[in-house]
């Protein structure tokens, strides 16, 4: 059946999915990076190791990821706003039934698993309906949308330490479930005739095909790499700087500002690299390196200040860590569509999150047990500083990276056959923001 | 500063107390000859007006700040000894005495000639027990004063805010000496019963960890009754040091009442949005405008 290929008008409606991808993804993101808070009180309760604790957020972190292709594909075959809800619904329920756990594994099964599923069904399709919806403002509308993470990172770290406080862990947790039923609001605001066009439909055998042919690809294949090498350290802070700090000796809401002072530089850090990259002064790749290397380094120095055990320099240290972790995140979007092609780009992502979800399951657990082993955080945040690092120098030998202009992104020909693909509708739209701005740029030049 | 001295003072380590002037002192200390404990010559620098040497059964303190603190174990005898460099009036004789707990010490006046410049009082104490401790004050009469407060090792964490738990969870309430303070020689629990210290021991509800410097007191089966002031209590051979925690039951009815109001707020936005988007769509439908028609599934 012929479909319409309608150009969205931006605004409108589009402007209150901003709010709903806003919202979602601050109770997604967001509320994984406050579970730090929540990593003490199980260590305490629980009377386990850091590594056994850390798996707890760990597999929260690569469900997410790892599902996000099932939601993607799920939104294709039926509704956005269905797959939404119910992905609200699942992560609610989750964190519900982690208030009841008597035992470890309670909490890796609900937390963990059932969330985290939860997760990946809400942000990718969010995400991808807030692109959909606009066409000239998409930039600014899903840079919005992302500043929820440092935004909510910033308000919930304290927030969480109030109502464990309060109503220890298990009223927290069961409070948590509670407003992460709001995300069902949110998906309710879809409605069913903004249906994505952005979707790959796994079903179709080309586009598996052109998936798979992506593995076969150096850039690919470096660049998965370097992301995932990256995802060994990346989430290491948000989970493990508030025991860390509490270890070093400061009270539990000083350690929690630590950590939100790491959210308000992340929403900066977006924003000025978006801009800077924007300005085209130096090519995306290469901004990608400085910032990860960066991050890497200040990862490092988090232990190594708190030696000094001064508030101040953690604090501090910590700002410049959530600010380079920010502006990184931009650019790993940003460098996708080069590497891959655009009509490779959705399948692409789906492969990659799931290549990396692996490193996000492993990388905290590893960071845990380096605590275990000896007996404060400075190795694990070495460890995963130095991870952060080796994803920023994997990224150096891709292809055509010290040349000074941009390579031409691969060609891939078309493939025309009558499954609902959306190869077609994706030359047409154009993908990512970055992406048109850097092929009206290559026309230019 | 932890001082104290035991009958074996040349070869137990242990009676000094513990943290960096202990093992300083045992590294220098001569093997069993001499009944002297040298501190080595860093600390001799880093504390400039402290001379103390450990003798069996006494100990000298000294200091030039306008309190100290004194952390004693065991029973001893405590020299105590007040330098004063003296002011510009450079007075042949002064009258110093001593004063335990404000209240002058009887017998203790005695008059102080200046040697080299220098006012020296010092005393012997007998610290027996628990009323020997105190906050003691050497006075040069009317010129300066020096406070020494006698105690034992106080623990150091304190818990501000109440320990809360749930009926019917279990709860782990822990009292920790730090580490450069001397390991006590055991722990009691105690609960707060009306105005009187109930002690708590092993039972079936009750389980008592003592691990040196740390003890642990788990309380299975929580109610409501148990809620209250809790105090641990490190007891050392002179006295005991406590310190209190407030232990706050509640029941799953609590965090229940936030849960509930967000789980009405979410139904109503949800139900408000979709009949919103169904007046909204019908209206479309009239006007002949919607391609689509409005569906959940």
């Amino acid at each position: 059946a012929a479909r319409e290929t309608q150009t969205r008008p931006d605004g409108g409606w589009g402007w209150v999915l901003v709010v709903a991808m806003f919202v979602s993804t601050s109770l997604v993101f967001g509320l994984m990076r406050g579970l730090g808070i929540f990593f003490v009180e199980f260590v305490q309760y629980f009377e386990e190791s850091a590594q056994a604790i850390s798996w707890i957020s760990s597999i929260g972190l690569a469900a997410q990821q790892f599902f996000s292709l099932l939601g993607a594909a799920l939104c294709n075959a039926y509704n956005t706003r269905l797959v939404v809800m119910t992905g609200g619904f699942l992560s609610g329920l989750g964190l519900i039934l982690a208030s009841q756990a008597t035992c470890l594994v309670h909490l890796y099964l609900s937390m963990g698993v059932l969330s985290g599923l939860g997760w990946g069904l809400v942000f990718t399709p969010m995400v991808a309906t807030v692109m959909a919806s606009f066409t000239r403002r998409r930039a600014l509308a899903v840079g919005l949308g992302f500043s929820s993470i440092g935004l909510s990172s910033f308000a919930f770290n304290p927030l969480f330490q109030l109502l464990v406080e309060t109503y220890t862990w298990r009223g927290a947790l069961l409070i948590l479930g509670g407003l992460s039923l709001n995300i069902m609001a949110c998906g309710a605001l879809i409605r069913p005739e903004c249906r994505s066009k952005l979707f790959v439909s796994v079903g179709g055998l080309t586009e598996q095909i052109i998936t798979v042919s992506l593995l076969c690809e150096r850039p690919y294949l470096t660049y998965a790499l370097g992301v995932t090498l990256l995802n060994f350290g990346y989430f290491v802070p948000y989970f493990h700087l508030v025991a860390h700090s509490r270890q070093v000796g400061f009270s539990e809401y000083r350690a929690a500002f630590i950590m939100s002072a790491a959210g308000i530089t992340d929403i900066f850090g977006r924003i000025a690299s978006g801009w800077f990259s924007d300005l085209g002064r130096f090519r995306v790749v290469h901004l990608l390196t400085l910032w990860t290397a960066l991050a890497g380094v200040f990862i490092m120095l988090l232990p190594v200040s708190s030696l000094t055990r001064s508030y101040t320099v953690m604090i501090v240290i910590s700002l410049l860590y959530g600010f380079c972790s920010g502006a990184l995140t931009s650019m790993v979007f940003a460098v996708v569509p080069m590497i891959m092609g655009v009509e490779r780009m959705m399948g692409g992502l789906g492969l990659l999150q799931l290549i990396e979800s692996c490193a996000g399951l492993l990388g905290t657990p590893l960071s845990g047990w380096l605590r275990d082993m000896t007996g404060n955080y400075t190795a694990s945040f070495v460890v995963a500083g130095s991870f952060v690092l080796l994803g920023s120098l994997t990224m150096t030998t891709l292809p055509h990276y010290f040349s000074c202009a941009e390579p031409p992104p691969p060609q891939r020909p078309v493939l025309v056959d009558n499954s609902e693909t959306l190869n077609l509708e994706l030359r047409q739209d154009g993908c990512s923001p970055e992406f048109n701005h850097q092929t009206a740029e290559q026309r230019e030049r | 500063m932890i001082y104290s001295a035991d009958r074996n003072c040349g070869s137990n380590t242990d009676a000094i107390g513990s943290g960096q002037l202990s093992s300083n002192e045992h590294q220098e200390r001569p093997p069993h000859r001499s009944k002297y404990l040298h501190l080595s010559k860093d600390l001799m620098r880093k504390f400039l007006y402290f001379i103390h040497k450990c003798q069996c059964h006494v100990c000298f303190y000294s200091g030039d700040n306008k309190i100290e603190n004194v952390e004693l174990l065991n029973p001893v005898n405590l020299s105590l000894e007040c330098i004063w460099t003296g002011n510009q009036n450079k007075q042949p004789n002064i009258t110093g005495y001593w004063r335990k707990g404000g209240v002058e010490i009887q017998d203790s006046r005695v008059p102080v000639d200046p040697e080299n410049q220098q006012y020296t009082l010092k005393r012997v104490f007998n610290i027996v027990s628990e009323e020997h401790l105190g906050n003691y004050t050497c006075v040069f009469e009317n010129e300066a004063e020096l406070d020494f407060i006698l105690a034992v090792p106080q623990i150091g964490e304190r818990r501000e805010k109440p320990i809360v738990s749930y009926v019917g969870d279990f709860v782990v309430l822990t009292c920790k000496m730090e580490d450069n303070k001397p390991v006590p020689r055991t722990w009691n629990w105690f609960k707060n019963n009306g105005t009187d210290k109930e002690q708590l021991f092993e039972a079936q509800r009750y389980d008592i960890t003592v691990n040196g410097r740390s003890a642990k007191l788990k309380v299975k089966d929580v109610s409501e009754a148990d809620s209250g002031v809790y105090h641990c209590a490190a007891v050392y051979n002179i006295s005991t040091s406590t310190s209190k925690m407030h232990l706050k039951v509640i029941t799953i009815w609590e965090p229940l009442k936030p849960f509930l109001s967000i789980l009405v707020e979410v139904v109503i936005l949800v139900t408000a949005i979709l009949i919103y988007e169904r007046s909204h769509s019908k209206k479309k439908e009239a006007e002949g405008t919607n391609a689509c028609f409005f569906s959940l599934f």
